[in-house]
Protein backbone atom coordinates (compact mmCIF):
# COMPACT_ATOMS: atom_id res chain seq x y z
CA UNK A 1 0.00 0.00 0.00
CA UNK A 2 1.39 3.32 -1.09
CA UNK A 3 1.31 6.35 1.27
CA UNK A 4 0.47 9.22 -0.65
CA UNK A 5 2.49 11.53 2.29
CA UNK A 6 5.72 10.14 0.89
CA UNK A 7 5.60 12.27 -1.31
CA UNK A 8 5.31 15.13 0.33
CA UNK A 9 8.47 14.18 2.08
CA UNK A 10 10.25 13.33 -0.96
CA UNK A 11 9.61 16.76 -2.23
CA UNK A 12 10.78 18.30 0.87
CA UNK A 13 14.14 15.65 1.21
CA UNK A 14 14.82 16.83 -2.54
CA UNK A 15 15.13 20.45 -1.20
CA UNK A 16 16.82 19.66 2.10
CA UNK A 17 19.30 17.48 0.29
CA UNK A 18 20.72 20.34 -1.65
CA UNK A 19 23.45 22.30 0.00
CA UNK A 20 22.99 25.37 -2.17
CA UNK A 21 19.36 25.92 -2.05
CA UNK A 22 19.96 25.15 2.42
CA UNK A 23 23.15 27.65 2.05
CA UNK A 24 20.31 30.81 1.52
CA UNK A 25 17.52 29.07 3.05
CA UNK A 26 19.48 28.84 6.28
CA UNK A 27 15.71 27.90 8.48
CA UNK A 28 15.23 24.97 6.49
CA UNK A 29 12.13 23.39 4.76
CA UNK A 30 8.73 23.59 6.30
CA UNK A 31 5.29 21.94 5.20
CA UNK A 32 2.88 24.48 5.52
CA UNK A 33 3.95 26.95 7.94
CA UNK A 34 7.65 27.37 9.46
CA UNK A 35 8.57 27.52 13.12
CA UNK A 36 8.66 30.31 15.03
CA UNK A 37 11.62 32.65 14.40
CA UNK A 38 12.46 31.68 10.87
CA UNK A 39 13.32 34.57 8.74
CA UNK A 40 14.47 32.31 5.85
CA UNK A 41 13.05 29.50 4.41
CA UNK A 42 11.00 27.01 1.88
CA UNK A 43 7.68 26.16 2.24
CA UNK A 44 5.84 23.37 0.99
CA UNK A 45 2.34 23.63 0.91
CA UNK A 46 -0.38 20.96 -0.89
CA UNK A 47 -2.80 23.22 -2.63
CA UNK A 48 -4.66 21.07 -4.85
CA UNK A 49 -5.05 16.85 -5.02
CA UNK A 50 -7.30 14.35 -7.16
CA UNK A 51 -6.34 10.91 -7.43
CA UNK A 52 -7.38 9.45 -10.94
CA UNK A 53 -8.81 6.36 -11.38
CA UNK A 54 -8.93 3.68 -13.72
CA UNK A 55 -10.14 0.30 -14.50
CA UNK A 56 -11.73 0.48 -10.30
CA UNK A 57 -8.85 1.45 -8.63
CA UNK A 58 -5.70 4.50 -8.39
CA UNK A 59 -4.22 5.01 -11.24
CA UNK A 60 -1.67 8.33 -10.36
CA UNK A 61 -2.18 10.80 -7.98
CA UNK A 62 -2.55 14.79 -9.16
CA UNK A 63 -1.18 17.16 -7.05
CA UNK A 64 -0.27 20.64 -7.04
CA UNK A 65 2.45 21.99 -4.51
CA UNK A 66 2.88 25.51 -3.62
CA UNK A 67 6.33 25.67 -3.17
CA UNK A 68 8.42 29.11 -2.09
CA UNK A 69 10.97 30.80 -0.37
CA UNK A 70 10.00 33.14 2.14
CA UNK A 71 12.58 35.78 3.81
CA UNK A 72 12.37 38.56 5.99
CA UNK A 73 13.36 41.76 4.50
CA UNK A 74 16.04 42.36 6.72
CA UNK A 75 17.52 38.75 6.79
CA UNK A 76 20.03 39.45 3.27
CA UNK A 77 18.57 36.82 1.92
CA UNK A 78 18.93 36.38 -2.19
CA UNK A 79 15.47 36.12 -2.94
CA UNK A 80 15.82 35.32 -6.53
CA UNK A 81 18.82 33.11 -6.48
CA UNK A 82 16.74 30.98 -3.66
CA UNK A 83 13.59 30.74 -5.92
CA UNK A 84 15.79 29.81 -8.91
CA UNK A 85 17.47 27.04 -7.30
CA UNK A 86 14.18 25.51 -6.18
CA UNK A 87 13.05 25.53 -10.04
CA UNK A 88 16.56 23.95 -10.60
CA UNK A 89 15.26 21.57 -8.55
CA UNK A 90 12.17 20.51 -8.93
CA UNK A 91 11.34 21.45 -12.77
CA UNK A 92 11.64 17.63 -14.09
CA UNK A 93 13.99 16.91 -11.20
CA UNK A 94 14.47 13.06 -10.18
CA UNK A 95 12.55 12.62 -6.71
CA UNK A 96 12.39 8.57 -6.13
CA UNK A 97 9.15 7.90 -3.90
CA UNK A 98 8.56 4.59 -2.79
CA UNK A 99 5.58 2.34 -4.31
CA UNK A 100 5.13 5.03 -6.93
CA UNK A 101 6.73 6.05 -10.63
CA UNK A 102 6.76 9.85 -11.31
CA UNK A 103 5.02 10.95 -14.00
CA UNK A 104 6.39 14.84 -14.08
CA UNK A 105 7.44 17.56 -11.87
CA UNK A 106 6.93 21.01 -13.36
CA UNK A 107 6.01 24.73 -12.65
CA UNK A 108 2.61 25.51 -13.36
CA UNK A 109 2.64 29.00 -12.54
CA UNK A 110 5.28 31.30 -11.23
CA UNK A 111 4.34 33.35 -8.13
CA UNK A 112 6.02 36.58 -6.11
CA UNK A 113 4.80 38.56 -3.31
CA UNK A 114 5.91 41.01 -1.22
CA UNK A 115 4.28 41.16 2.10
CA UNK A 116 4.31 44.80 3.95
CA UNK A 117 3.30 44.78 6.93
CA UNK A 118 0.08 46.97 8.22
CA UNK A 119 1.37 48.73 10.71
CA UNK A 120 5.26 48.86 10.47
CA UNK A 121 5.95 49.24 6.78
CA UNK A 122 9.69 48.61 7.70
CA UNK A 123 8.72 45.19 7.72
CA UNK A 124 8.32 43.08 4.66
CA UNK A 125 8.31 39.66 3.63
CA UNK A 126 9.70 38.65 0.16
CA UNK A 127 7.39 35.26 -1.31
CA UNK A 128 8.83 33.87 -4.27
CA UNK A 129 8.31 30.51 -6.29
CA UNK A 130 5.82 28.68 -7.57
CA UNK A 131 2.74 26.23 -8.11
CA UNK A 132 4.77 22.66 -9.08
CA UNK A 133 2.51 19.99 -10.65
CA UNK A 134 3.23 16.68 -9.32
CA UNK A 135 2.09 13.38 -11.06
CA UNK A 136 3.20 9.51 -10.00
CA UNK A 137 1.82 6.95 -11.30
CA UNK A 138 1.09 3.82 -8.73
CA UNK A 139 3.74 1.07 -9.73
CA UNK B 1 -32.06 2.46 -65.21
CA UNK B 2 -31.34 5.03 -62.68
CA UNK B 3 -30.86 3.75 -59.02
CA UNK B 4 -31.28 6.12 -56.18
CA UNK B 5 -31.02 5.53 -52.82
CA UNK B 6 -33.86 8.31 -50.69
CA UNK B 7 -32.09 8.98 -47.10
CA UNK B 8 -35.46 9.86 -44.92
CA UNK B 9 -34.71 12.04 -42.24
CA UNK B 10 -31.18 13.18 -43.66
CA UNK B 11 -32.34 16.41 -44.06
CA UNK B 12 -33.45 16.55 -40.33
CA UNK B 13 -30.19 15.09 -39.51
CA UNK B 14 -28.09 17.83 -41.19
CA UNK B 15 -30.31 20.46 -39.57
CA UNK B 16 -29.58 18.96 -36.36
CA UNK B 17 -25.87 19.08 -36.95
CA UNK B 18 -25.68 22.32 -37.80
CA UNK B 19 -27.65 23.25 -35.14
CA UNK B 20 -25.39 21.47 -32.76
CA UNK B 21 -22.65 24.03 -31.97
CA UNK B 22 -24.97 26.75 -31.01
CA UNK B 23 -26.94 24.22 -28.69
CA UNK B 24 -23.88 22.90 -27.48
CA UNK B 25 -22.92 26.41 -26.59
CA UNK B 26 -25.70 27.08 -24.58
CA UNK B 27 -25.78 24.18 -22.80
CA UNK B 28 -21.78 24.52 -22.29
CA UNK B 29 -22.53 28.33 -20.55
CA UNK B 30 -24.94 26.84 -18.16
CA UNK B 31 -22.54 24.31 -16.70
CA UNK B 32 -19.99 27.19 -16.71
CA UNK B 33 -22.00 29.62 -15.02
CA UNK B 34 -22.89 26.97 -12.33
CA UNK B 35 -19.63 25.75 -11.34
CA UNK B 36 -18.18 29.51 -11.60
CA UNK B 37 -21.18 30.62 -9.19
CA UNK B 38 -20.88 27.16 -6.95
CA UNK B 39 -16.89 28.39 -6.55
CA UNK B 40 -18.17 32.05 -5.75
CA UNK B 41 -20.32 30.45 -2.87
CA UNK B 42 -17.45 28.04 -2.00
CA UNK B 43 -14.80 31.05 -1.64
CA UNK B 44 -17.08 33.62 -0.39
CA UNK B 45 -18.11 31.21 2.47
CA UNK B 46 -14.18 31.10 3.73
CA UNK B 47 -13.49 34.51 3.14
CA UNK B 48 -17.05 35.45 5.43
CA UNK B 49 -15.75 32.91 8.22
CA UNK B 50 -11.86 34.92 8.49
CA UNK B 51 -14.12 38.04 7.97
CA UNK B 52 -12.07 41.25 9.37
CA UNK B 53 -12.84 44.49 7.33
CA UNK B 54 -14.83 42.30 4.84
CA UNK B 55 -12.61 43.22 1.90
CA UNK B 56 -11.95 39.70 0.75
CA UNK B 57 -15.83 39.33 0.89
CA UNK B 58 -16.69 42.41 -0.68
CA UNK B 59 -14.08 42.08 -3.82
CA UNK B 60 -14.69 38.36 -4.91
CA UNK B 61 -16.41 39.19 -7.89
CA UNK B 62 -17.81 37.38 -11.06
CA UNK B 63 -17.50 39.39 -14.48
CA UNK B 64 -18.10 38.20 -18.32
CA UNK B 65 -14.71 37.13 -19.67
CA UNK B 66 -14.19 38.64 -23.14
CA UNK B 67 -13.51 35.87 -25.57
CA UNK B 68 -13.92 35.89 -29.38
CA UNK B 69 -15.84 33.55 -31.36
CA UNK B 70 -19.47 32.60 -31.58
CA UNK B 71 -19.52 29.28 -29.72
CA UNK B 72 -17.18 30.56 -26.94
CA UNK B 73 -18.14 31.34 -23.92
CA UNK B 74 -16.18 32.42 -20.66
CA UNK B 75 -16.93 33.96 -16.96
CA UNK B 76 -13.94 35.65 -14.99
CA UNK B 77 -13.88 35.20 -10.77
CA UNK B 78 -11.63 37.70 -9.35
CA UNK B 79 -10.42 37.52 -6.13
CA UNK B 80 -9.45 41.40 -5.85
CA UNK B 81 -8.35 42.35 -2.23
CA UNK B 82 -4.61 43.62 -1.88
CA UNK B 83 -4.54 40.47 0.87
CA UNK B 84 -6.20 37.92 -1.08
CA UNK B 85 -3.05 36.36 -2.53
CA UNK B 86 -1.72 36.30 1.16
CA UNK B 87 -4.69 34.07 2.39
CA UNK B 88 -4.74 31.79 -0.35
CA UNK B 89 -0.62 31.49 -0.03
CA UNK B 90 -0.07 32.44 3.51
CA UNK B 91 1.48 35.24 5.17
CA UNK B 92 4.19 35.91 8.21
CA UNK B 93 3.98 37.87 10.88
CA UNK B 94 1.70 40.57 10.50
CA UNK B 95 0.45 43.66 13.20
CA UNK B 96 -3.33 44.52 13.39
CA UNK B 97 -5.47 46.76 15.85
CA UNK B 98 -8.67 45.27 17.05
CA UNK B 99 -11.51 47.42 16.72
CA UNK B 100 -10.99 48.35 21.09
CA UNK B 101 -7.71 49.46 19.52
CA UNK B 102 -5.84 46.54 21.28
CA UNK B 103 -2.91 45.95 19.26
CA UNK B 104 -2.02 42.53 18.05
CA UNK B 105 1.71 42.56 16.83
CA UNK B 106 2.25 38.40 15.47
CA UNK B 107 -0.39 36.57 13.59
CA UNK B 108 -2.64 37.81 11.39
CA UNK B 109 -5.97 38.75 11.55
CA UNK B 110 -7.44 35.18 11.54
CA UNK B 111 -4.99 33.82 13.78
CA UNK B 112 -2.10 31.68 12.45
CA UNK B 113 -1.35 32.11 8.80
CA UNK B 114 -0.32 28.61 6.59
CA UNK B 115 -1.83 28.79 3.31
CA UNK B 116 -5.45 28.05 3.15
CA UNK B 117 -5.42 27.57 -1.10
CA UNK B 118 -9.06 28.14 -1.13
CA UNK B 119 -8.78 29.92 -4.12
CA UNK B 120 -6.78 27.68 -5.88
CA UNK B 121 -8.15 24.45 -4.97
CA UNK B 122 -11.78 25.61 -5.45
CA UNK B 123 -11.18 26.67 -9.38
CA UNK B 124 -9.19 23.64 -10.06
CA UNK B 125 -12.00 21.55 -8.84
CA UNK B 126 -14.62 23.72 -10.43
CA UNK B 127 -12.46 23.60 -14.04
CA UNK B 128 -12.12 19.67 -13.67
CA UNK B 129 -15.98 18.91 -13.13
CA UNK B 130 -16.71 21.97 -16.63
CA UNK B 131 -14.29 19.50 -18.27
CA UNK B 132 -16.47 16.51 -17.14
CA UNK B 133 -19.64 17.49 -17.57
CA UNK B 134 -18.69 19.20 -21.34
CA UNK B 135 -17.06 15.99 -22.23
CA UNK B 136 -20.22 14.23 -21.14
CA UNK B 137 -22.48 17.03 -23.15
CA UNK B 138 -20.12 16.17 -26.41
CA UNK B 139 -20.61 12.19 -26.04
CA UNK B 140 -24.11 12.51 -25.39
CA UNK B 141 -24.63 14.16 -28.65
CA UNK B 142 -22.72 12.12 -30.63
CA UNK B 143 -19.41 12.46 -30.30
CA UNK B 144 -17.19 9.12 -30.40
CA UNK B 145 -14.20 10.56 -28.75
CA UNK B 146 -13.12 13.61 -26.86
CA UNK B 147 -9.44 14.64 -26.36
CA UNK B 148 -8.76 16.90 -23.89
CA UNK B 149 -5.72 19.21 -25.17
Amino acid sequence: MVDSSDIDAALTAKLLADTTLMAMATDGVFIDEASPGATKFVIISLADEVDVATFGGRAYEDALYLVKFVALSTAGANVKAAAARIDVLLENGTITVAGYTRMTVHREARLRQTEVDALDPTIRWFHRGGHYRAQFSIT
Amino acid sequence: MKAFVVWNGLQDYMDALRQMPAECAGEAKHIVEGEVNAAYVTISAVYGAHRHTGTLQKRLTISPLKVAGQYTTGLKLTSGSPIAWLFDNGSQARHYTTAKGVQHDTGAMWGKTPPTHIFTKTVAKGKRVVVDRIKTMVLRRGATAVTET
